[in-house]
């Protein structure tokens, strides 16, 4: 495999793992609140464990490891934007970082369920979150490519992503024998 | 969560927040840790979302998202062993929400079962079904080119399939034409090999990344999990394996068995856990890739014989000038009922290893001959430990196709059924053994263009030449030659410590 960055396979590999892990991408995403910088920052924590992966003590979970250098990271780009008061302050990002930690798993299982509820909805509603979320469109550009209006759109997206959560939530309450 | 909280949160992850609302969130979060919790579960949706949106378009039977694969247009290949699946299109699948995939995936394998019926009594076996992948994926049966993944495309025993650098895939497990809800997600340059065998599912992971969710396995029959340095045994379970220099195993859910294959450490790993498996087994073997130039398939540089010496035959072997590919050609005659020409220079071939046995030949026939072996055997011991293709000559004379078979011989040995092979046309072959640490493995690869596929189960046994027998079990006739017999560019390639003689 190559790479132009002079990466070894096992980097690129690492690069994967990190990019595709769902708590390290929900704490980057809520530590920044979805800022543009997210993807850098998720880039950044990679470099940083290709450099210090020879120091990582196997008997600790690797997760946790990576988690750790994250919440590293994310406090080097919040220093970075020292000026912006629209941030969380280092103290809550630091508690946040061991919340996610403490519940990974939750967060990877409601990942999974999010992928079943969503083949469960109709296909109008899938529709219309493709076209938020993958195709980039507007509310106001949805509107006038399907002729509905702004208003109707925005509650129906409410509607769609209250119905994901309300499965993802009893699909959670099953699983831990809490279903009926 | 109240709905106060659910729109501050909402606020503050769509980047509308002001600052007062921000202090606000900060004392909650402060000392709210189910608020905390909340937050997260919030991002983690609001960036999954997208992430399982792609994965569901690419999934669609919707042409205008992207094209199903067409059953009909998969190539027929051999079928490897028993158990011809029947239709069951239409039954209610695991998972509903890709109930078109086990639709898709049971066109395949009924196409390519009715149209496979007019050669051979069995189906290809589809093991699973490409649910996802993105650009440069491929399947690639061994020896043969390599196609473009597409969505629906059914993956046989067998087959390989490779990620691009930049690519990943999914597949999704087919049991009896239904889809089980056992996946396997492949990142960025990954080769993952599938198969089964009697006691579960097979994968090796050859290179790469993969996260495997596995439903719950019978009884007996868990699915394992090779890569170079690791052996990984599961029943149930949620969880990557990446495999490299070394092999790192993150369980996410359930609990696995690793067996570390270069110190036979053994540890059970549970959700949550890690673990990482260095080193390959230790291999003492070197690799030998060598042609097979009859011209120059002599005692004098390795190749020896048990047979007919007499008339200018060097141990069953004539030389007979070139062949129609253009190497060197010849007769392989029987002397009695048995007979042996063979390279013994290779020295011992490990079961638990791979060998690649490649080439091509010419079969002609003018009378009923009997039958010969080509591959890798232990001179002296007749058939004994045997891998590689048996072929038959047709009892009428001209025209009828031969008969060949590929086998494993030897404990847990198997093969395939007929495969018919025509007269007078240049046959290539190209199978490669892949072994396991407890000598289980799988003889794969094509046959005159068509696909074979041989699981055996554990045994030991190793090899210790490479060559051509004639006589055995399945025809005793003896002094008969196999006449007009060309082989061209036959290559064999073994892990295997070369004699100090060479």
């Amino acid at each position: 495999v190559n790479s132009s960055e002079n990466h070894s396979f096992n980097d690129i590999i690492l690069r994967q793992v990190i990019s595709e892990d769902p708590v390290v991408r929900a704490y980057v995403y809520s530590a920044t609140c979805g800022h543009r910088d997210m993807e850098d920052i998720i880039q950044e924590v990679w470099q940083v464990v290709c450099l210090k992966i020879r120091d990582y003590d196997s008997a600790r979970s690797f997760r946790a490891w990576v988690l750790g250098i994250t919440r590293l990271q994310v406090l080097k780009w919040r220093q970075s934007q020292a000026r912006s008061r629209l941030l969380l302050n280092p103290d809550v990002l630091d508690l946040l970082a061991e919340t996610a930690e403490e519940e990974r798993r939750e967060i990877d299982d409601r990942c999974q369920f999010l992928r079943e509820c969503l083949g469960g909805l109709p296909q109008h509603s899938r529709r219309l979150l493709q076209k938020k979320y993958n195709d980039g469109m507007t509310i106001a550009d949805i509107s006038k490519h399907l002729n509905k209006r702004v208003a109707a759109l925005e509650m129906a997206l409410v509607r769609v992503r209250r119905t994901l959560r309300d499965c993802i939530e009893r699909k959670m309450a099953e699983s831990t024998g809490g279903g009926s | 969560m109240n709905d106060d909280s659910d729109k501050i949160l909402n606020c503050y992850l769509a980047g509308i927040a002001g600052e007062a609302e921000i202090r606000a969130l900060e004392e909650r979060l402060r000392t709210d840790a189910l608020f905390r919790k909340e937050l997260l579960i919030q991002a983690a949706f609001d960036t999954e979302l997208p992430v399982a949106l792609r994965e569901l378009a690419n999934g669609q039977t919707d042409q205008a998202l992207q094209p199903a694969y067409p059953a009909s247009s998969r190539k027929l290949l051999v079928a490897p062993h028993p158990q011809a699946h029947r239709s069951s299109v239409g039954r209610r699948d695991l998972r509903g929400s890709t109930s078109w995939l086990a639709i898709a995936a049971s066109l395949a394998a009924v196409a390519g079962a009715l149209i496979y019926g007019t050669w051979h009594d069995q189906p290809p076996q589809v093991i699973a079904t490409i649910a996802d992948t993105s650009p440069g994926v491929t399947v690639a049966v061994p020896g043969r080119a390599a196609e473009p993944a597409m969505v629906g495309m059914p993956v046989h025993a067998g087959d390989v399939v490779t990620t691009p650098a930049d690519g990943k895939a999914s597949l999704q497990y087919v049991v009896n034409d239904r889809l089980e809800a056992t996946t396997v997600r492949l990142l960025a340059g990954s080769e993952l090999r599938l198969w089964k065998e009697d006691s579960g599912k097979r994968v090796h992971l050859a290179q790469g990344v993969m996260l495997c969710e596995v439903a719950r396995q019978e009884e007996g029959r868990s699915m394992i999990v090779t890569t170079p340095h690791a052996e990984v045994e599961v029943l149930g379970t949620r969880f990557k394996l990446a495999a490299a220099e070394e092999t790192h195993l993150m369980v996410d859910a359930g609990s696995v068995r690793l067996l570390e294959l270069a110190s036979d450490r053994e540890i059970i790993v549970s959700a949550g856990g890690q673990a990482v498996a260095k080193g390959q087994r230790h291999d003492p073997y070197t690799q030998v890739t060598e042609t097979f130039d009859t011209a120059d398939s002599t005692a004098a540089n390795g190749w020896s014989g048990i047979g007919n010496t007499a008339n200018g035959h060097d141990f069953g072997w004539i030389n007979s000038g070139l062949g129609p590919g253009g190497a060197a050609g010849g007769v392989f005659v029987r002397a009695s009922s048995f007979s042996q020409f063979a390279d013994t220079s290779i020295g011992t071939v490990s079961r638990t290893g791979t060998l690649r046995l490649a080439g091509s030949l010419q079969l002609a026939n003018s009378n009923y001959d009997g039958m010969f072996q080509i591959g890798y055997f232990n001179p002296g011991e007749g058939r004994g430990n045997f891998l590689g293709l048996i072929f038959v000559e047709p009892i009428d004379g001209g025209g009828k196709p031969f008969r060949c078979y590929v086998v494993v011989e030897g404990e847990g040995g198997a093969d395939t059924g007929i495969i018919e092979l025509p007269q007078n046309a240049t046959l290539s072959f190209d199978l490669t053994w892949t072994g396991n640490p407890d000598g289980s493995g799988t003889l794969s690869g094509t046959v005159a263009g068509q696909r074979v596929f041989v699981p055996v189960e554990a045994g030991a046994g190793n090899f210790s030449a490479f060559g051509l027998l004639s006589g055995g079990a399945r025809d005793n006739d003896a002094l008969k030659t196999t006449s007009n017999c060309y082989f061209d560019n036959l290559i064999y390639t073994a892990a295997a410590e070369k004699n100090s003689k060479r």
